[in-house]
């Protein structure tokens, strides 16, 4: 089976949806990409990279509950699949072992 | 609630979201798109929240969604558009089949549009044209010509200037870039090659090197910076250098200007493109100006050809500039001239409508133009609507039908525009032909240039489609209302009556408009036609009628009294004058200041000085009212003053003869007063103007010709005057013809308005035929009944024809006050001019009637003579 790589961004958005553990849909997660980031994203950029992560496979999603402040409209809750969080492990593995190599990090 | 709905995100951002979503995503992402929306509110206020809501609308456009979009539009309705698909193959073949079933309503309706729509396109071409004027040159923007206000009694604009003026702005001021003088002259070219000598009639335009700088004209061959900076040198078009040098390379050729100057061609430039003023085709160097016109050389006076152009340097705020061109006046005028000479700047692109500098059609005309345009495609529209709503009716159960089978409103509106779309397209196309073909004698009436080429440019193209689709929803729209506002079951009965379709008050309105607007134009062509002839006909003060005149290409008292020794030989001329200028002449006219007596300042009044020999009085039949003739000579002794000028001076005419007066700086003696004569058109009053003698200013000579065979006489005069003229070009014009040119904007105008008005009436009478039709059509049954009761013929026609009267009377009470209101306006322009008289109303009314008679007349008659017993039958 191929393997899709993940893009910088990708990789931010599948994080957050992690830390967000259930309750990650578009408006949240770009509000943690602001806080933890501290960059401004734009909703559209946030979707395509959802449903792209969804179309490989490392997330899922479902319809979820409405509430008022969004005009009673549903939302898309995602969550992290189980290649999905392989997938950050592996990348997580491949930093650390160039961190290990890299003798002071300090002054590099 | 109020609150909260004033507070939500921007509508139109929300539409355009819709637009732009993907369906199946459009929950989720209005959801979170109306979340955030919420949260920026509390955040940071609602402009930046709204700013931010619509920045993030945006940027839904991205391909990944767009493409979304597109794909889930594909695959979300198939079925739909095979349906439409369907349902327009059905309706095309339906609209087919109507139109191939009345062939006469189809007919009419072609015609109609097709004659409208050309008018439309021919009109908008010519606006187009008349748009585009001088607008290629690159810096157009920055050029302006130099116009002159003489501060007199009055203030008379100019557009030519005095002759250093060009170089004083470019030494003078620094927002100055470039600028340049432009002096035309009429002029004799000849070329002498091996054995032969050929001559032209062409002007010559005196050029500044600088102006080539200014305008684009592009250069073939030549130096652009130098081709004119040496005397004796010359600028000429591509077809001029075939005509003169017939295709051998012009450049250091030579022609002889007016058998004195000869030129050496330096440079030759691109034949001018069409929409440009600047018609000149030879411009010869400057710096040759100063000996062949020493006379020029002034701040006074004003020579009719000529012209400056300055290029402002790019920023100049031109309200400043004007301001600081003042400082001209200051400069190079005394104390008192520089009060009455100002100088303004004009944009390039107003050269070409503005009529107080003498432009060739004012923006009003195109206004005008486009009002007429317009209208004539409502009264084509107007037609339209009118059969179409009336011929409804003859559809009622087709639409019954469809709607019983589920047809629904908005369908069975779509249908018709359909349907009016294919009537448009038909018409388009034959209208686009007709323009096609008409297009070269619309340019020989009106000498333009204007083509129509739908394939070199947009904005045809895209006028066309416009206009296209504006017809078809002008003229669809109405009936496609009536007819998919039908009753299906009333429909099907086929009980519908006039009344049920679409009221027949609002037709009635409709054929009323149409009548208003033909008769409106054709109150206008009347009156208009009636001061043309007002304007030939009445009498101008002086004779004009027998009078040839030649010109006179060399001045000196030998040279002239050798042609009249030649000329009064011919035993049918009468009489022979060497002048300027006739009475009253377009050209020629020289205006100058004047000092009476022993008055200290000269006069608050110009005049216009005219010179002639002492023949000229009793040539034009000019009287005197006090005093004598003036004695021969060949300079400037005495004067002749008409009766305004005295008047304006204040005198009697007995108390001016003998005083001293000074006129163009040259003193003289009154020695007699002339009766007023107008020396312009009947669109201005009569001036201040005197005569006097000055030999070397007499370029034509007037011939007051006898007898009856007039060519003989014309071909007798050109031998004679070729005899004593060998190196000139002989020309001939009667005063009459020469008089003309003063209304050549109204003939234009006269032509114009008939051909409309003709038009309008035409289109007008197709739609009351199409009515009349129809209205025979219905009434068979009441028309049976009523003549086996016993009606006559007369009683029966009476019957339709009431009914038009009623309309067309209507339709002039409408018309009559606006057309006077109009008319008011264009007569006001005239100094002198006929009164609006009741009988160009009556005219009118009675013109529409006869025509409208023509058109009903044969129809209701045919229709009234009908056998009742068929009638009865019918159905």
């Amino acid at each position: 089976m191929g393997r899709s790589y993940l893009g910088e961004f990708e990789e931010l958005v599948l994080l957050a949806v992690t830390v967000l553990n259930g309750g990650a849909y578009g408006v949240s997660i770009a509000e943690e990409l602001r806080q933890r980031a501290n960059r401004t994203i734009s909703l559209s950029a946030v979707h395509i990279a959802l449903y792209r992560l969804e179309e490989k496979g490392y997330l899922t999603s479902e319809m979820g509950g409405a509430t008022l402040s969004r005009g009673g409209r549903k939302k898309r809750l995602f969550s992290v699949t189980a290649s999905g969080r392989e997938m950050l492990a592996e990348i997580q593995q491949v930093r650390n072992q160039f961190w290990n190599v890299i003798v002071n990090p300090a002054q590099s | 609630m109020k609150d909260h709905n004033q507070s939500g995100p921007p509508r139109w951002a929300d539409k355009l979201f819709k637009l732009l979503c993907p369906p199946e995503l459009f929950e989720e992402l209005k959801g979170d798109l109306q979340e955030q929306f919420e949260s920026d509110i509390s955040r940071m206020g609602e402009t930046a929240a709204r700013r931010r809501y619509f920045a993030e609308v945006l940027k839904f456009s991205r391909p990944y969604f767009l493409k979304k979009r597109i794909l889930s539009k594909r695959t979300d309705r198939p079925r739909t558009s095979i349906a439409t698909t369907a349902m327009l193959q059905n309706y095309l073949t339906t609209a087919r089949r109507t139109l191939v079933r009345h062939k006469s309503y189809a007919l009419i309706n072609v015609l109609g549009l097709t004659l409208g729509i050309t008018c439309g396109i021919l009109i908008f071409a010519l606006v187009n044209y008349h748009l585009s004027f001088d607008r290629f040159h690159a810096k157009a923007d920055r050029i302006y010509r130099v116009t002159t206000e003489l501060h007199n009694e009055n203030v008379s604009k100019y557009g030519t200037v005095p002759q250093p003026i060009a170089a004083a702005m470019r030494q003078d001021f620094a927002f100055v870039e470039k600028a340049a003088m432009l002096i035309n002259f009429g002029a004799t070219i000849s070329i002498t090659t091996t054995g032969n000598k050929e001559k032209y009639g062409d002007g010559i335009a005196y050029t500044e090197p600088q102006f080539f700088d200014i305008m684009d004209f592009s250069v073939i061959s030549g130096n652009r910076k130098t081709m004119l900076s040496q005397p004796n040198t010359a600028v000429i078009t591509e077809q001029l250098a075939n005509k003169y040098f017939h295709g051998e390379d012009a450049i250091g050729k030579v022609f002889r200007v007016d058998n004195k100057t000869d030129f050496t061609v330096t440079g030759i430039i691109k034949d001018l493109p069409e929409n440009t003023d600047i018609r000149q085709e030879i411009f010869v160097s400057y710096t040759t100006i100063s000996q062949t016109q020493p006379w020029l050389n002034s701040w006074g006076g004003i020579y009719s050809g000529t012209q400056a152009f300055v290029m402002l340097k790019a920023g100049t705020d031109v309200k400043k500039a004007q301001k600081a061109m003042a400082g001209i006046s200051t400069k190079y005028y005394n104390a008192k001239d520089a009060k009455a000479f100002r100088y303004q700047l004009q944009p390039l692109s107003d050269i070409h409508m503005n009529q107080e500098f003498g432009g060739a059609i004012a923006k009003s005309q195109l206004i005008a133009l486009s009002m007429i345009a317009i209208f004539l495609i409502i009264t084509a529209c107007v037609n339209f609507i009118n059969l179409a709503t009336a011929q409804a009716l003859g559809r009622s159960r087709e639409i019954g039908v469809r709607k019983v089978m589920g047809g629904m409103k908005s369908q069975l509106f779509w249908q018709f525009i359909i349907e009016t779309a294919l009537i448009t397209s038909i018409a388009f196309i034959f209208a686009v032909t007709l323009a096609y073909l008409c297009m070269p004698y619309m340019n020989e009436m009106l000498s333009t240039r204007v083509s129509i080429d739908l394939f070199s440019g947009l904005t045809q193209p895209i006028f066309l489609v416009c206009l296209l689709v504006v017809v078809t929803f002008i003229s669809g729209s109405y009936p496609g209302l009536v007819l998919a506002g039908f009753q299906p079951i009333t429909a099907l009965k086929g009980k519908l009556t006039q009344r049920q379709a679409g009221g027949i008050s609002i037709r009635k309105g409709l054929v009323v408009t149409q009548f208003a607007i033909s008769q409106t134009l054709l109150i206008g062509t009347i009156v208009v036609a009636s001061q043309m002839r007002f304007n030939t006909e009445t009498d101008m003060g002086f004779k004009k009628d027998a009078i040839v005149m030649l010109p006179v290409p060399e001045t000196s008292p030998a040279k002239t009294s050798a042609i009249r020794a030649r000329l009064s030989q011919l035993p049918e001329v009468e009489k022979i004058a060497f002048f300027e200028a006739p009475p009253a002449s377009p050209d020629g006219n020289f205006d100058t200041g004047i000092r009476y007596d022993s008055r200290s300042e000269p006069e608050k009044f110009t005049i216009f000085l005219k010179s002639g020999d002492p023949e000229y009085v009793s040539m034009f039949g000019l009287q005197l009212v006090a005093g004598r003739n003036l004695s021969p000579s060949d300079t400037v002794r005495e004067y002749l003053l008409n009766e305004t000028a005295v008047k304006k001076l204040g005198v009697k005419p007995e108390e001016a003869i003998g005083k001293n007066v000074t006129i163009n700086s040259t003193n003289g003696i009154i020695v007699g007063v002339m009766k007023d004569f107008h020396n312009f058109s009947f669109r201005s009053k009569i001036e201040p103007v005197c005569l006097t003698t000055r030999s070397d200013h007499y370029a034509r000579v007037a011939l007051k010709i006898s007898g009856q065979n007039m060519p003989a006489t014309l071909t007798a005069l050109e031998k004679a005057w070729n005899e004593s003229n060998a190196e000139y070009i002989y020309s001939y014009q009667f005063l009459d013809d020469h008089l003309t040119y003063f209304y050549g904007t109204d003939e234009l105008m006269l032509k114009l308005m008939w051909v409309f008005a003709a038009v309008a009436i035409f289109i007008g009478c197709l739609g009351l035929y199409g009515l009349i039709s129809f209205m025979a059509a219905q009434k068979t049954k009441e028309i049976g009944v009523r003549k086996t009761l016993g009606a006559g013929v007369g009683s029966i026609v009476w019957l339709f024809g009431r009914q038009f009267a009623q309309l067309l009377v209507v339709a002039f009470i409408i018309a009559a006050p606006i057309g006077w209101w109009l008319m008011e306006k264009y007569l006001a322009d005239f100094r002198y001019h006929i009164d609006l008289s009741a009988s160009i109303f009556a005219a009118s009314i009675g013109i529409t009637f006869f025509i409208a008679i023509m058109t009903v007349g044969y129809r209701s008659v045919k229709a009234a003579l009908m056998n009742p017993v068929k009638a009865l039958r019918s159905e």
